[in-house]
């Protein structure tokens, strides 16, 4: 029962944590990017965009309130939990159908905009070419800390391989009873470090894409932009780093645990199975919503003079405005368009075999440990 | 130093960044030594073809402005070295296409010659 009010309470921050970031995701971009399109700067005050954020609003809090309800009222008391996961897929999807809906909505009034400005034809880009000069990202090195508790953990087990008993749980529930079990093999007893190893390729790998990404100057203050973006890659490159810890950290746990090296009380692991998901859910909303997309939110005073600038529409790059396609475009990872972070180019043909690794890598685990 | 690339100018692009690059040598926004971005770099903060930037770099690196080296990257030559004389052969021809049209359109050489003084007085302004 009491592992029931853990996953009740890890789901409920889910739902409200996903019902506070969906509502906030079309407004964390520039404000010359909305709904994933871009708009010209004259244009951002427009009524009918300004209609059209308030139309959102509405509209978002409309479908999402009744939808939440309805759906925790049918689903009470029956706590599966494919239910539950099914209730939070519906909800992502419910949302990720109003950004399209609203992306199409809005490139519909831009459209209408077009009689107006066509005195300028200008489509440019500015680029910095000391961008990526001094220091924009936590130091690489920071990553160690997690590496030397992966291969120090991995140590402790192989110092205790014998006490290891030879049937050893796999999976427990929040409290740590154990639910799965498995006979004592290498790839079971070190089946965490793996996952950590492999976990911690991935962090690196999102470091590199933060590193390499598309600068977003364009506007008409590149200075600010600039500094905006810079700060933007260092926070979230810090985060990288932390969630690649603490996650480190939490796997170390659960093999000491697989392994009965250490026995820990039921309480401590209740409070780390619904503190960590917790904890990681609000931080990263809380910075997202700081930050905002390319670091539009973040606070930068700059006295430079506007230069007037008209960046090149490219909206036909942005299917449904999430995802990008342009194979002229040398690029990997790409801001995202709507929302916070980076996004594949799916005209480059490196992200096909990265999205198809990444999808098969869960079912590569669970063959290798039928073996 | 900013750049700026239009899309949809007559000038392609690649003769937008090499004209760029010269222009900030020429005005002191780059200096020597002053490293530029890889040319897999500045293609994805563009977003665009490698060969058009590489097609810009090997301009600017013949032309002695750039010296590209496999380790250390792009660096911006020494202006010592970048001199070169023998350009004063080639502005004849180089100039033929504007001046010919500034005749045309009825510019007479005095104004001509001052919009050419304000260019070359602008550039040393900068420099004291």
């Amino acid at each position: 029962m009491e592992s029931n009010y853990a996953y009740l309470t890890v789901y409920f921050s889910i739902i409200i944590g996903l019902f506070i970031i969906c509502y906030y995701i079309p407004f964390l971009n520039r404000e010359t990017i909305i709904f994933g399109i871009r708009i010209p700067v004259e244009e951002i005050k427009n009524q009918l965009v300004e209609q059209l954020k308030r139309h959102y609003k509405h509209t978002y809090m409309a479908v999402m309130i009744p939808y939440i309800i309805l759906f925790e009222v049918a689903s009470f008391g029956l706590y599966s939990r494919l239910i539950l996961l099914f209730g939070i897929v519906l909800q992502v999807i419910i949302a990720m159908y109003l950004y399209v809906l609203f992306n199409h909505k809005m490139m519909v009034v831009k459209n209408s905009f077009k009689e107006k400005s066509q005195e300028n034809i200008e489509q440019a880009v500015f680029i910095d070419t000391n961008f990526r000069e001094g220091k924009y990202l936590v130091s690489v090195a920071w990553f160690i800390p997690s590496l030397i508790i992966i291969v120090l953990s991995a140590l402790i087990i192989a110092m205790n391989y014998d006490k290891i008993p030879s049937i050893i749980a796999t999976r427990f529930d929040a409290v740590g009873k154990a639910v799965q079990f498995s006979p004592k093999t290498d790839f079971a007893v070190y089946l965490m470090q793996i996952i950590s190893f492999v976990a911690l390729a991935m962090f690196a790998g999102i470091y590199y894409a933060i590193k390499r990404s598309k600068q977003q100057i364009s506007s008409n203050y590149p200075e600010k932009a600039k500094q905006q973006d810079r700060r933007f890659r260092y926070i979230w490159s810090g985060y990288i780093v932390i969630l690649s810890f603490i996650f480190t950290l939490y796997l170390a746990i659960i093999s000491f645990k697989i392994d009965q090296i250490i026995d820990f009380s039921n309480s401590f692991f209740l409070m780390l199975n619904v503190a960590f998901p917790i904890i990681i859910l609000f931080g990263t909303i809380f910075l997202a919503i700081k930050t905002g997309q390319s670091g539009s939110r973040i606070k930068v005073h700059t006295n430079e003079p506007e230069i007037k600038l008209k960046v090149a529409d490219d909206n036909v790059y942005w299917k449904l405005g999430l995802f990008y396609y342009n194979p002229e475009d040398p690029s990997l990872f790409i801001p995202k368009r709507m929302g916070i972070g980076w996004t594949l180019n799916f005209g480059h043909p490196v992200s096909f075999i990265l999205l198809i690794v990444l999808v098969a890598l869960p079912f590569v685990f669970k063959l290798m440990g039928k073996h | 130093m900013i750049l700026k690339v239009d899309f949809v100018s007559e000038t392609p692009i690649y003769e937008q960044l090499k004209n760029q690059v010269v222009e900030g040598i020429a005005y002191g926004l780059l200096k020597e030594g002053e490293q530029l971005p890889s040319v897999r770099q500045m293609a994805v903060d563009i977003g665009i073809n490698m060969h058009t930037v590489g097609k810009a770099y090997s301009i600017l690196r013949n032309e002695g402005y750039l010296i590209i080296h496999k380790r250390s990257g792009v660096i911006v030559n020494n202006l010592s070295k970048i001199k070169d004389r023998s350009f004063l052969k080639k502005i004849p021809s180089l100039m033929k296409p504007i001046v010919t049209e500034a005749y045309c359109k009825g510019i007479t050489e005095e104004e001509f010659l001052d919009k050419c003084k304000d260019i070359f007085q602008s550039i040393l302004k900068g420099k004291k």
